[in-house]
């Protein structure tokens, strides 16, 4: 379907600039996963070696590791990394 | 306050009483002048403002954009082959919507390499989002420097402004300048605080962001349209307010018509050819023929309405195209003949090619346009000199 | 074995351990980056560096899609224009900052196509005019927004959509730019860093940060999508090429050339370590890798003797 654009002039709106409010947190990268790393507590050093280096930010450090599945895409570079093998994965798509 | 300047020096007079606060520079002929004036006064502490070189016309742009989106009131200047270069970064501060004020001395382009002044350099970035205002001479020139950063500045515009002046002809040639006084100039501007592009630390922005969906890139296009368009009404305001405030005008800011009211033949120009125009006008009224000019001003946006309205009542118009694009023509006489398309009465356009890379007018030029005109039934292209 | 948190040859400082790594993200999650993007994590500690009050300067690549309307997981501010100008729009806001009496910290991120070959012009000018500021070129050795072309950071042999394999062709026959030393010779702090070892990478982000002109580091990245390999290798494979000598950890200050990490002639891995790893070095044959391993071992050879500038070490 085909329609006329009306736009009215709108100086706060029309201007190509975004507050930096981490709005992409609506996209839920979660859904990419296919390995879901789970980490074991009881292992865990608490070296802060996988908060370090997880690419996306989606594990954050509360006094202990905690990943956020909402955004965490499965890369598994905290699996691979952590000196104590604290951290398991599974396959999540069958 | 009465002076001597050469177009260089004006301009670089408006940038310090507009206390621009970011110049970035980068040398060529023939606006070389205009940087080392400020640069002098940067050195004697009698202007404090960040003046620096960089490494490319490009980088000029970049760092504009950069300064402006930062909060700073932003002046520049180029010329000919910079221009182009920084064409792509052009297109980027209009986008961004930053009322950047850069003042162009219209150079040839290469290939030929030339120094001596035509038109083709700005008119050929006509499609990049900038306003553009064509001075006649040297007042004109720091006038619409100071003008330039009101009307970029408003809110019904936020875009930024090119000055253009011919080269050699003004910018190095000195004529009598009324300067204005620092304090009239500050209550005329007032200061630069922008309510849409700025970097704060309490209130982080992203500036330039990616758009890849199509329906808001296209609203974002048509809000600059429309600021491009509002240009039209707020150039005029900032005209009418200007005369009033320093006692100058301009036409109606966007274009000048002289003699037009009952004139048969009318010629078009812009820049400084107008005034040699303007004098061979006068000569052809001393012989009874009835002869006006038309001269544009403002080249973008395009002042369609004042343009048809100042000559669908004609039965000739000269258009005087100091500029050409090879396989095109002039860029000027499509434009005019657009905008005439709808006139009560469509006159003839009669299209000369002049005055490229410098090739001098004369009064006795124009007295032969309008002899060859009047034999011209269909209106042919003619290149003269 | 070396353990990733530190490097021999470095002085204390800040980002000693991973405890002292801030807890605060100021980049968020919902990127449409790939599993695994080095880039990424490179712009996440560099700016646990930089702090809150930042402006980063994004040149074109692949974190310019981090934000794309009308979200974005920025939390300082950004501003993208094009690819080769991250340098001079830099130049621009340090003017103005200054201009407005504003005090933040300016991060220039651009990939390695960004810096060393289009934007090459305005970094150098910027490095030149003392302009004070970040700049972070993360390596992954090819144009990787744009799906894997050669851009001079490409090393020997490596496997482009431009320099494919083919009858008559093999892969990259051009040895890759030294774009830090290029840096250095500018007389400016320049670094190479690497994101398998991140305290090291941020100990020098804050030595560029506090070195009054350009700061300059040259990040290599792991880069599963463009290099061939599975993401959850990608800092061991990024790790093999400082352990094997592909990818020296040096630093230039005042003209002085610092080796960060040297394990003694004979001790480093060979070069297949790193090379056998990821697809796009998948097609070398035995005479390619033997003569990969020849050019690193005579660049090393010329580190320990001192001739490629005033080194400290030797």
């Amino acid at each position: 379907m085909s329609k006329v654009l009306k736009y009215s002039y709108d100086f706060e709106k029309g201007v190509p600039v975004m507050p930096a409010n981490a709005s992409a947190r609506k996209n839920k990268t979660g859904t990419w996963r296919i390995w879901k790393p789970e980490i074991n507590y009881d292992k865990c050093v608490k070296c802060k070696i996988c908060f370090t280096l997880c690419p996306h930010g989606a594990i954050s450090w509360k006094g202990k590791p905690v990943i956020d599945y909402t955004f965490c895409k499965g890369c598994l570079i905290c699996a691979d990394n952590c000196p104590v093998k604290a951290i398991n994965f599974e396959r999540e798509v069958k | 306050m009465e002076h001597l300047a050469t177009g260089n020096e004006s301009a670089a007079l408006a940038a310090r009483l507009a206390r621009a606060q970011c110049i970035p520079v980068y040398p060529i002929t023939p606006q070389t002048e205009l940087i080392e004036t400020i640069a002098k006064w940067v050195a004697n502490g009698d202007f404090d403002t960040e003046f620096f070189t960089v490494d490319s016309e490009h980088s000029v742009m970049s760092a504009a954009v950069g300064a402006s989106a930062t909060g700073a009131r932003v002046f520049t200047a180029t010329s000919s082959q910079g221009l182009l270069l920084m064409n792509e970064v052009l297109y980027i501060a209009s986008g961004m919507r930053l009322p950047i004020v850069m003042v162009n001395v219209s150079r040839g382009l290469s290939a030929p390499i030339t120094l001596w002044s035509d038109h083709d350099d700005f008119l050929n970035q006509r499609g990049a989002g900038w306003l553009q205002v064509h001075a006649q001479n040297n007042q004109e020139v720091l006038d619409s420097v100071l003008m330039a950063f009101k009307i970029s500045e408003d809110r019904r515009v936020l875009l930024p402004s090119m000055v253009n002046m011919d080269g050699y002809v003004l910018s190095y040639t000195k004529e009598p300048l009324t300067v204005p006084k620092q304090k009239d100039v500050d209550t005329f501007l007032g200061k630069y605080h922008p309510k849409h592009a700025y970097f704060k630390p309490d209130k982080p922005l992203v500036q330039g962001p990616a758009v890849l969906r199509p329906e808001p890139y296209t609203y974002f296009r048509n809000q600059h349209h429309q600021a491009s368009m509002n240009a039209l009404i707020v150039m005029r305001e900032v005209c009418k307010e200007f005369k009033k405030k320093f006692g100058r005008d301009y036409g109606n800011g966007l274009v000048e018509e002289y003699m037009t009211e009952d004139a048969d033949i009318i010629l078009v120009t812009q820049g400084s050819i107008s005034t040699t125009a303007k004098a061979s006008v006068n000569e052809m009224r001393k012989k009874k023929k009835k002869v006006g000019l038309l001269r544009l001003r403002t080249i973008t946006p395009w002042p369609e309405r004042q343009v048809r309205e100042a000559l669908e009542g004609a039965r000739h118009v000269l258009v005087f195209d100091k500029n050409l694009a090879p396989g095109r023509g002039g860029m000027a006489t499509p434009e005019i003949k657009a905008s005439l398309y709808n006139a009560r009465v469509e006159p003839v356009v009669t299209e000369f090619i002049v005055g490229l890379g410098g090739n001098p007018e004369s009064i006795k030029m124009f007295e032969h346009a309008v002899r060859l005109a009047e034999h011209d039934a269909h209106g042919g292209v003619y290149w003269l000199e | 074995m070396m353990h990733m948190g530190g490097c021999t040859g470095l002085s204390k400082r800040k980002f000693n351990t991973f405890k002292d790594v801030p807890n605060k993200n100021l980049i968020e999650g919902g990127t449409p980056t790939c599993p695994g993007c080095g880039g990424e994590l490179g712009l996440k500690l560099a700016l646990k560096v930089m702090g809150k009050d930042t402006v980063v300067v994004n040149a074109s690549g692949c974190m310019t899609l981090l934000t794309n309307w009308p979200t974005t997981p920025m939390k300082v501010s950004l501003i993208h224009n094009a690819i080769e100008n991250a340098s001079s729009t830099a130049t621009g806001i340090v003017h103005a900052l200054k201009a407005l009496n504003r005090k933040m910290n300016v991060l220039c991120y651009g990939g390695d196509g960004a810096t060393y070959d289009i934007g090459f012009q305005s970094l150098s000018g910027a490095a030149a005019r003392g302009d004070d500021f970040v700049y972070v070129c993360y390596n992954n050795s090819c144009y990787g927004n744009t799906g894997n072309q050669w851009s001079t950071a490409t090393p020997l042999y490596a496997r482009t959509t431009t320099t494919p394999i083919g009858k008559k062709h093999r892969g990259n026959p051009l040895s890759r730019k030294d774009m830090a030393k290029i840096m250095g010779a500018h007389g400016v702090y320049s670094a190479t860093a690497c994101t398998a070892f991140p305290l090291d990478y941020m100990r020098k982000v804050e030595k560029a940060k506090k070195f009054k002109g350009l700061g300059f580091i040259d990040l290599l990245v792991n880069c599963p999508t463009n290099w061939g390999f599975e993401a959850r290798n990608g800092i061991e494979i990024v790790k093999k090429a400082v352990l094997t000598g592909i990818w020296p950890l040096y630093e230039v200050e005042g003209g002085r050339l610092k080796i960060n990490y040297d394990p003694g002639p004979g001790k480093f891995l060979p070069v297949e370590e790193f090379l056998k790893s990821q697809d796009r070095f998948k097609h070398l044959t035995k005479k390619e890798i033997k003569e990969i391993q020849k050019a690193v071992d005579k660049e090393w050879e010329l580190y320990r003797a001192g001739q490629y500038w005033k080194t400290d070490e030797y």
